[in-house]
């Protein structure tokens, strides 16, 4: 199992350890629950550095990630962030992802950790006719996450006032601790938020570490998976391998918005035509639930007729609502707003709402 | 933390004896530990009678479910009303606001076959190895 550059930090604080994604993680310091309010009211720091990182260089590097990514990567000016999904010919999925635009001729792409070698196998495969370079530099790539209201002062402190005009989905170079790092305006838990990337050189180890006792000693807690997981759910932002994956597809995840069918071509275009003509079957909903068991991935959900109609992608108690929220693909005709269900959980049904996604206001911009 | 005047299970409930064939059961602070924040218990009615090791109900965190079981045999008395509204109190005093369920025991002899304090300590300390 791989393990981060701060894995030696995290030992020494008591973290608790899992597997994920290849990766040895934290899932929690103290309290998953106390960990999800430091992020959700002051602010919290998070080990990424498992993501993946792909570099993307060449002449033809626009053209290329045009062909490969459902969104519209010409509208991209240097130092923007964009979300966007990679579909096989079939419209599913291949990963979500962020791209960052460097400079005409220079993308980095962030990937999720388990699919990093995947997305690398894949580009690869489409890359043959394209004058392009593709490197995965995950190995030498450290990125650690601040979330939380308090983000922003801390990373004024830290990298000084010019941080404080950095909009959503964008990013610039700074310092932190005397390193050179690039910062962006992203994240994974619907607060205000940084992404901070330290690219290694020639590997001096201590400096992740640096960089985030940095930020530690200005006030942040550090926060692990479990916490992450919450905060995530509640925004409702997919989880590739739970909400998502090569047999389910874009449209019906409800992520058309990052899907330009309009874009001349692209990989996948012809089959989400296809689907989006046909009409959805399913899509992904918000459902809430009266009690705080947690309906988790996999359980069934039916309607008031006792059939089936949609099955739990993710589920989780959200400390915000004080109740149970899932995800879950639901029949279209039962997936209306306010529609009352009912969820199997340990052989007892229990009601369940589909409710309006976001679960909790989005703060992503303030 | 294991406090001595407790029985304990091995699957980490306590047991403490209130009174006329009466005991109180909940689950050790090395248990919550484990589960981590407990946000759902779950617990049986009032006047159903639990064979010794049958579930009782569960508790849910927001990791893992986990069956509660029983140490003894008998019929539940009462319940912890307070943890419908406040199960993080499992996880802030086990031993005492986080009770679960009060027994009226059937048959008082099974608690002899329950661990001591020491004997729990040594389980917990094998295990955590």
């Amino acid at each position: 199992m791989k393990q981060t550059k701060l894995y030696h930090w995290h030992q020494q604080h008591k973290a608790r350890l899992i597997e994920f994604g290849g990766w040895l993680m934290p899932v929690q310091y103290s309290s998953i629950i106390d960990e999800y309010w430091a992020v959700r009211k002051k602010a919290g720091l998070f080990d990424i550095c498992h993501m993946g990182e792909i570099t993307v260089i060449g002449d033809q590097a626009e053209k290329f990630l045009q062909q490969v990514m459902t969104n519209d990567v010409s509208v991209m000016a240097p130092g923007d962030c964009l979300y966007s999904l990679m579909c096989y010919d079939h419209g599913g999925i291949v990963d979500d992802l962020f791209i960052n635009k460097i400079s005409r001729h220079n993308y980095l792409l962030v990937v999720n950790a388990a699919n990093t070698e995947k997305d690398y196998q894949y580009l690869m495969e489409q890359k043959s006719f394209y004058d392009v370079m593709l490197n995965d530099i995950s190995e030498s790539t450290s990125l650690i996450s601040l979330q939380g209201p308090g983000a922003r002062d801390i990373m004024v402190k830290l990298a000084g006032p010019e941080i404080a005009v950095l909009d959503y989905l964008h990013f610039a170079k700074g310092q932190v601790a005397g390193k050179p790092v690039t910062i962006s305006r992203t994240g994974y838990t619907g607060e205000l938020g940084y992404e901070i990337f330290y690219f290694a050189q020639p590997e001096p180890e201590p400096d992740t570490e640096k960089i985030w006792q940095s930020i530690i000693d200005q006030g942040a807690i550090p926060c692990g998976l479990g916490a992450r997981d919450i905060l995530r759910l509640e925004m409702k932002y997919s989880l590739y391998g739970n909400d998502i994956d090569q047999d389910t597809n874009p449209l019906k995840a409800g992520l058309d918005w990052a899907v330009k069918l309009e874009k001349d071509n692209f990989i996948g275009k012809t089959s989400l035509e296809q689907i989006k003509k046909a009409g959805l079957s399913r899509k992904l909903a918000g459902l809430t639930m009266q009690g705080r068991q947690i309906a988790r991935h996999g359980f069934h959900i039916f309607n008031q007729d006792g059939k089936i109609v949609g099955q739990v992608t993710s589920g989780t108690f959200s400390p915000t609502l004080a109740k149970s929220i899932c995800l879950g693909y639901i029949r279209l005709a039962e997936a209306a707003l306010d529609n009352k269900l009912n969820i199997e959980i340990r052989g007892e049904k229990y009601p369940a709402t589909i409710v309006k996604t976001p679960f909790v206001p989005s703060h992503v911009r303030d | 933390m294991v406090p001595k005047d407790l029985k304990y299970s091995k699957s980490h409930e306590w047991v403490k004896a209130v009174g006329n064939n009466t005991i109180v059961i909940g689950i050790t602070d090395y248990a919550q530990e484990e589960l981590g924040d407990i946000v759902f218990v779950e617990l049986p009615k009032v006047e159903r009678q639990l064979k010794q090791q049958e579930s009782f109900g569960v508790a849910e965190s927001v990791k893992a479910v986990s069956d509660l079981f029983s140490p003894v045999s008998g019929m539940v008395v009462s319940v912890n009303e307070a943890l419908g509204k406040q199960p993080e109190l499992v996880n802030k005093e086990p031993y005492t606001n986080g009770w679960m369920i009060k027994i009226a025991l059937a048959a008082p002899t099974e608690l002899s076959s329950l661990l001591s304090a020491e004997e729990y300590e040594k389980l917990i300390s094998e295990g955590s190895k």
